[in-house]
């Protein structure tokens, strides 16, 4: 009873923002710079810039999934080698929190320099990627219960066979947990990256058209990203709710 | 986990299967804050019998087992299980143990559970001792299902089998049915009887149950709280097997009897 | 000897990327143009404090009128939210949308709308560190009901002491959190508000130093920041922990 409620609650939500987008456009609230949704629609739909956005969300795809796997399994690698050596914990868990504390903008201009512009956006999006899954995958290797523990200790397991056949199939769901957190920050990740003159890209297409003063274009760019970062994060949940069904 | 115990005897066939001298066990809460859960416990268990630890909850009976097990370790006295320490025998594959929860990894199957102990040992997997087992506990055709698919007894029938994979020296059983309906759990206690006929093994089982304590036991260490001690040894000489009519008879009656004035006797008088 | 192996612990993996970072750039003599040693950047922000402390103090101040305006708004928010049930519902779909807008299109609108001013800065500052907190002391929030038949509201107390006596302490475990984490994302949000907006402030000037190639000057402007967000980060994380111990 309860959870329909809510979602119903979030329906009307959604569609109260809605239309709330269309009157403020459509009232011209804030002027020229907030087209209403229709119209931002219209651009998105448009025919002839389909194949404008499919490249700009193929690249911005691309690089937030090599970002997810590179930020992601880094992240995921390091809380693995945390649980292994109890003596490195402190020091890996505030070098995380550093990592995380970094300012993406502060970071992007170094990271161009560095790499290049088509590589900062895989980057960027690695960084941000990062400390999420580390995060949660600290969390995922501590799932496997007391019980379980105390099992395998009675029976003689070495460690390797602990961490085989205990640790990791417990961790699977908290892992899959992991890249969901970190699927829409590594979207964004890649935007911002790209949005520093990489090729192609959806955060390319924010740049130019917040240089060219198109500005539902920019809406319709912004759009895309949002909803790229949160079929990311719906792409992962549903991944995680099959681990969890499989792995508990 | 190497031969380092100080103590190291030959088994002997005339040894007893355990034998624990003077036991104390102190738990540190932290802020110089110590309580003790066992003192001064000195028992022995012989090979083959079948004794359970009663008392009520907080009298260290579950520690007392964890002691045995070699999950922990006492904080005075000595626990030689077979002649040597409890890791020898951990690190030799002879020790089974089922827990109040079920234990089984979720992500694998019966038999997959119930092969664990031989994956551990790494020794090949006995199918046939698999079958054999899974037949054993009455689940035969259950072979594959997942835990989540079976009902809580039949959680803990896997969770017996897989105990009694390697034929292990020694059993202990911490409150297996605990967790289970009194139906389920009369039911598991007769099979449990059976089972423990059929391999003869030298079992350690941790129960609040007067009533499941009697039906399995050849002797009851009745233990008290505040601090957790043993407070006397019951006898049960209750001919085997014993069935439902055993719950009936006037033997039965007199040790349950017994058995409640001591705990009774063993509780403090403020529960606090 | 004790607090230096603490220190040592704590810090380790952050060391040994500095010093790995200066080895290689020693070793393999790495352009000091391009990719300076962090010695170098140390010297750099030592030879000409001047040229840095004056942005370092308005980005810092920025984000600080962005983090008390943003995470006090949003617990006013929540607050609302939870007084006026079923407003939640309404009010979770638009901040969590917000959220997943990427910074450098959400930036232009605002200052479009808003004119490129301070005013703006910190708007955008309000606006990263509202809708976290929003999301988070809801849902702390959350864990008393609105409408119970508790002790409470059978002793006749009104929604308002409700709030005072339970829901307030319910919350302030969570707003300690959304403190930890706009401690961050604040100065995240001056660096990119002064960035696009070209106001004055760390970002602007590692914009220039992008703008002129000027190597030294981009990685010691970086460095800072990142140094500010981590240390801003790792002083809420303490806050964060004592009130837990305090309140939990």
């Amino acid at each position: 009873m309860k959870r329909p409620t809510r979602t119903l609650q979030m329906a009307l939500g959604m569609v109260a923002l809605c239309v709330a987008w269309e009157l403020i456009g459509r009232l011209q609230v804030f002027g020229p710079t907030f087209p209403p949704l229709s119209t931002v629609f219209g651009v998105l739909f448009s025919p002839d810039r389909q194949r404008l956005f499919s490249s700009a969300i193929g690249a911005t795809g691309t690089s937030a999934v090599l970002g997810l796997t590179i930020g992601g399994g880094i992240g995921i690698l390091i809380a693995a080698m945390r649980q292994a050596i109890t003596a490195t914990r402190p020091g890996l868990d505030r070098f995380a929190a550093a990592i995380h504390a970094i300012p993406q903008i502060g970071i992007a201009p170094v990271l161009i320099v560095l790499l290049g512009r088509d590589n900062a956006p895989i980057a960027v999006a690695s960084i941000a990627a990062f400390f999420p899954s580390y995060a949660a995958a600290t969390r995922a290797f501590d799932a496997a219960l007391t019980a379980h523990h105390d099992l395998f200790t009675v029976l003689g397991s070495r460690r390797s066979n602990r961490l085989l056949m205990l640790e990791l199939p417990a961790a699977v769901p908290g892992l899959a947990d992991a890249l969901r957190l970190a699927a829409p920050g590594a979207v964004l990740g890649a935007v911002l990256g790209e949005w520093f003159g990489a090729p192609r890209g959806v955060g390319l297409l924010i740049l130019s058209s917040s240089q060219a003063y198109d500005i539902p274009l920019l809406w319709a760019s912004a759009l895309l990203a949002t909803v790229l970062a949160m079929v990311g994060f719906g792409f992962f949940t549903i991944l995680q709710r099959a681990a969890a069904r499989r792995f508990a | 986990m190497t031969n380092s115990h100080p103590i190291q005897v030959a088994a002997t066939l005339d040894q007893p299967a355990i034998s624990l001298a003077n036991i104390g066990k102190e738990f540190n809460l932290g802020r110089r804050r110590v309580v003790t859960a066992l003192t001064g416990v000195t028992a022995t268990i012989e090979r083959g019998e079948f004794v359970a630890l009663l008392g009520p909850s907080g009298c260290g009976k579950s520690t007392l087992l964890r002691i045995i097990s070699g999950l922990e370790k006492p904080t005075s006295g000595t626990a030689l299980v077979e002649g040597s320490s409890p890791e020898q025998l951990i690190s030799d594959h002879r020790l089974g143990f089922a827990f109040q929860e079920h234990a089984l990894l979720p992500w694998a199957t019966v038999s997959e559970n119930i092969a664990i102990p031989f994956r551990l040992a790494r020794r090949p997997i006995d199918r046939a001792r698999v079958s054999e087992l899974v037949a054993l506990v009455g689940l035969a055709g259950f072979e594959s299902a997942r835990p989540k698919q079976l009902s809580g007894g039949m959680r803990q029938r896997v969770a017996i089998a897989r105990s009694l994979a390697l034929a292990p020296d020694l059993l202990l059983l911490d409150e297996p049915f605990g967790a289970l309906d009194e139906i389920t759990r009369r039911r598991l206690n007769f099979e449990l009887a059976r089972i423990w006929a059929e391999t003869g093994v030298t079992t350690v089982m941790v129960t609040h149950s007067v009533d499941e304590a009697l039906l399995l036991a050849d002797r009851i260490i009745v233990m008290a709280t505040n601090p957790g001690r043993i407070e006397t040894e019951v006898m049960v000489d209750l001919p085997r097997p014993r069935t439902a009519e055993t719950l009936g008879s006037a033997r039965f009656g007199e040790l349950a009897t017994e058995l409640i004035r001591l705990l009774d006797h063993s509780e403090p008088s403020d529960e606090s | 000897m004790n607090l230096a192996r603490t220190f040592f612990s704590r810090w380790w993996a952050v060391i040994a990327v500095l010093v790995l970072w200066q080895l290689i750039v020693t070793v393999f003599n790495v352009s000091q143009f391009l990719i300076p040693g962090p010695v170098v950047i140390g010297q750099e922000i030592a030879r000409d404090p001047l040229t840095y402390v004056a942005p370092l103090l308005s980005t810092v101040r920025t984000a600080a009128i962005g983090f008390v305006l943003g995470v006090g708004l949003g617990y006013v928010a929540s607050s609302v939210t939870w007084l006026l049930p079923g407003l939640g519902g309404v009010v979770t779909p638009l901040a969590l949308v917000v959220r997943s807008v990427p910074f450098v299109a959400l930036v232009p609108v605002l200052a479009r709308v808003f004119g490129y001013s301070d005013q703006t800065a910190w708007i955008i500052c309000t606006i990263v560190c509202f809708f976290p907190t929003f999301v988070l002391v809801s849902t702390g929030f959350a864990d008393v009901p609105a409408n119970g038949d508790d002790l409470f509201s059978m002793a006749g107390a009104s929604r308002l002491d409700r709030y005072r006596l339970l829901a307030v302490p319910a919350s302030l475990v969570m707003l300690a959190t959304s403190i930890r984490i706009s401690a961050s994302t604040s100065i995240a949000g001056a660096l990119v508000a002064e960035f696009l907006m070209g106001r004055p402030g760390l970002a602007y000037v590692l914009s220039v130093a992008l703008g002129e190639l000027d190597m030294k000057t981009l990685w010691a402007a970086a460095l800072i920041a990142i140094v500010l967000s981590i240390v801003a980060y790792l002083l809420a994380g303490q806050f964060e922990k004592r009130v837990i111990a305090r309140w939990r």
